[in-house]
């Protein structure tokens, strides 16, 4: 785009663990009644929330996510019966690393999405994206 | 001891591997394999094979080595070897050279030294202030001695910390306390297995201020890098060291106290090494970077002042067991003195504080100087200790959980209730495979795995309990 003036604005990256079974239904419900919400995120499909060990956030970090968001089924709707249980056991760990670290618990975010909610996730996913575009890139400055 | 050049040049090429471990000189007798305690388990890996693989087949052969992974840079094969070859240099270069980085691969899915390189890498501040205050709290709550006393050194991000003036110290000492990473271990393992990490800190700082010491800690301490430079990522490894002795400077410290025998060896033989590597490539003027590298940083700090002093908490209390209010004094006198009561204690010698750094008296010393406990020896012990299983949070599988299980039983077959170590990572490993033991117990019918097994404790809170109880 040469001659025209860029404005560097932060746009957050943001990566989404979603679970097979209700939270990617989810994501796709929203797709599928076209609902709008910031492009910012990078969705990472996964069998059941409780695959998500603190070491896949930390590691989202690492290659250069701003923020992480881990979405499965409702407490009692786990594919897997209490995958999801331990998903939230596991992100007391993730949180404690993220304030450690210094990411910050705002950072990370567990929230439980069913495959008919769309709209839910799509409110979730905006929402989340403006609280880490509040919170600034995680390191150094990112223009992208 | 042995000083491994892990990092002592810049390492470029296979060849200047082979020739500065010596590795050139094998002479194929295979003493080393004998003494493996990986080779013994897993028969096709041996150290041995490793290096003719490399010669034979190149980095990328040698790197899909089971051994690559698995091997624990415990140093046992050294011990053997009549050639002398420096292995541990030898494992430790060749993951600096492979083209495939050795992946942290053990069931914690690499979350440590994700969080590692996550610590060289961010500059914000860090959440370690409210771990050291949750230390205080539970040293409050505990009723096993007075409040902990410690003076925060602002990091970088100093707003968020108050420094109290309250450090009282004997003589002209500054006496820093480098944590580790214990909040880390904590933070993982107090949840999902129940192994208390953070008891290690508490009593650290107990047993120091019972000593009349109220040592520094350094608000924004990073990982010391240990398990990074042992996976082969030199660059992290040299960012971790650079804001650490930066640190470390600032704080003036000129005695730092560890209770990690890898925070030990790492600051005492590693830290040294890359600073000089580095004052001599400034020197040498190869340097084309800009002055604020983290080469340059480094280089910066070779002619630092303080030139702390980096010892582990049980060559500190063995030092000072003559000056100072140590543990052990009222031995001969004290009525726990008679040897019915006191528990039978084993001391798993960790890798890095005995075969690495030389340090094998000093953890039996202030043992025996507990009135309350009687030390027992295991078969294989000292210089003949084997690894506690895992190296660098980079690998765990079925040998691990063997060589684990066979340590706790050789601790219970010499008779000890209680098996200490000085590492934390050996206290989590040991307590990782001794969980598993008893729950297979529970229902199983081995009379080996039932009941006789011991507890597994740093040796640094059974000498706080001591205290507690006097
Ligand atoms: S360092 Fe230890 S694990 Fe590695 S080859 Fe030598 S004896 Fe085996
Ligand atoms: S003990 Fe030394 S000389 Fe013998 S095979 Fe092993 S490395 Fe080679
Ligand atoms: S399958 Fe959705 S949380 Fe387990």
């Amino acid at each position: 785009m040469k001659g025209m003036a860029v404005t560097a604005r932060f746009e957050p990256r943001v990566v989404v663990f979603a679970c097979n079974w209700c939270s990617y239904a989810g994501a796709d419900n929203a797709g599928v009644n076209r609902i709008q919400y910031p492009p910012n995120s990078r969705l990472v499909r996964v069998m059941c929330s409780g695959r998500v060990h603190p070491a896949f956030v930390l590691r989202a970090f690492e290659l250069g996510a701003d923020g992480v968001l881990v979405s499965g089924c409702h407490i009692g709707d786990c594919h897997y019966l209490f995958g999801n249980e331990s998903a939230l056991k596991q992100f007391e760990t993730t949180k404690s690393f993220a304030r450690l670290l210094g990411i910050g618990e705002e950072r990370v975010r567990l929230e439980w999405v069913s495959a008919a909610e769309g709209e839910r996730f799509a409110r979730i996913v905006e929402e989340f994206t403006e609280t880490i575009r509040k919170a600034g890139p995680l390191a150094g400055s990112t223009a992208t | 001891m042995f000083d491994c050049p892990i990092g002592n040049a810049d390492l470029t090429d296979t060849k200047q591997l082979l020739s500065e471990t010596r590795a050139y000189l094998c002479i194929e007798c295979g003493k080393c394999s004998g003494n493996c305690p990986v080779a013994a388990r897993a028969v096709t890996a041996t150290p041995r094979a490793l290096v003719s693989r490399l010669v034979t087949g190149g980095l990328e052969a040698a790197a899909a080595d089971y051994l690559f992974k698995a091997c624990l840079a415990c140093g046992q094969c050294m011990e053997r070897c009549p050639s002398n070859v420096d292995f541990v240099g030898f494992i430790a270069g060749l993951r600096r050279l492979a083209p495939q980085k050795a992946v942290s691969s053990c069931p914690h899915a690499g979350v440590f030294q994700t969080a590692m390189r996550l610590m060289a890498r961010l500059e914000r501040p860090t959440g370690r202030v409210d771990w050291l205050r949750g230390l205080e709290k539970r040293a409050r709550e505990d009723g096993k001695g007075p409040e902990l006393r410690f003076e925060l050194v602002e990091g970088a991000h100093g707003k968020h910390v108050p420094v109290q003036k309250t450090g009282s110290h004997p003589g002209e000492q500054r006496i820093l306390y480098f944590v580790g990473c214990l909040p880390y271990f904590d933070a993982a393992l107090a949840g999902s297995s129940g192994v208390d990490m953070a008891g290690i800190a508490v009593a650290t700082i107990r047993v120091l201020n019972a000593m009349g010491v109220v040592p520094l800690v350094l608000a924004d301490e990073r990982c010391c890098g240990h398990d990074l430079l042992w996976a082969g990522d030199i660059e992290a490894f040299d960012t971790l060291a650079c804001r650490n002795l930066e640190q470390l400077e600032r704080a003036g410290a000129n005695t730092v106290v560890t209770a990690c025998a890898e925070c030990a060896r790492t600051l005492r033989l590693d830290y040294p090494v890359r600073v000089k590597v580095h004052a001599s490539s400034t020197d040498r003027g190869e340097r084309q970077d800009d002055g604020q590298s983290i080469g340059r940083r480094l280089a910066a700090l070779a002619g630092s002042k303080s030139a702390a002093e980096f010892v582990h908490v049980t060559e500190f209390l063995t030092r000072a067991v003559d000056g100072l209010n140590a543990p052990g004094k009222q031995r001969a006198s004290g009525p726990a003195g008679s040897s019915a009561r006191r528990t039978r204690v084993a001391f798993h010698d960790p890798c890095r504080l005995g075969r690495h750094l030389g340090v094998y008296d000093a953890p039996r010393t202030v043992l025996s100087s507990l009135a309350s406990i009687g030390v027992v020896e295991m078969a294989r012990e000292r210089d003949k200790a084997v690894c506690c299983g895992v190296s660098s949070w980079l690998y765990c599988d079925g040998v691990s959980k063997q060589m684990q299980t066979d340590r706790l039983r050789e601790a219970a077959s010499a008779g000890a209730s209680v098996l200490a170590t000085a590492c934390p990572k050996c206290k989590a490993h040991l307590a990782c495979a001794l969980a598993e033991l008893k729950s297979v117990a529970g229902g199983g019918t081995d009379s080996r795995t039932r009941g006789e097994l011991p507890e597994i404790r740093d040796i640094i809170e059974l000498a706080a309990d001591e205290l507690a109880t006097r």
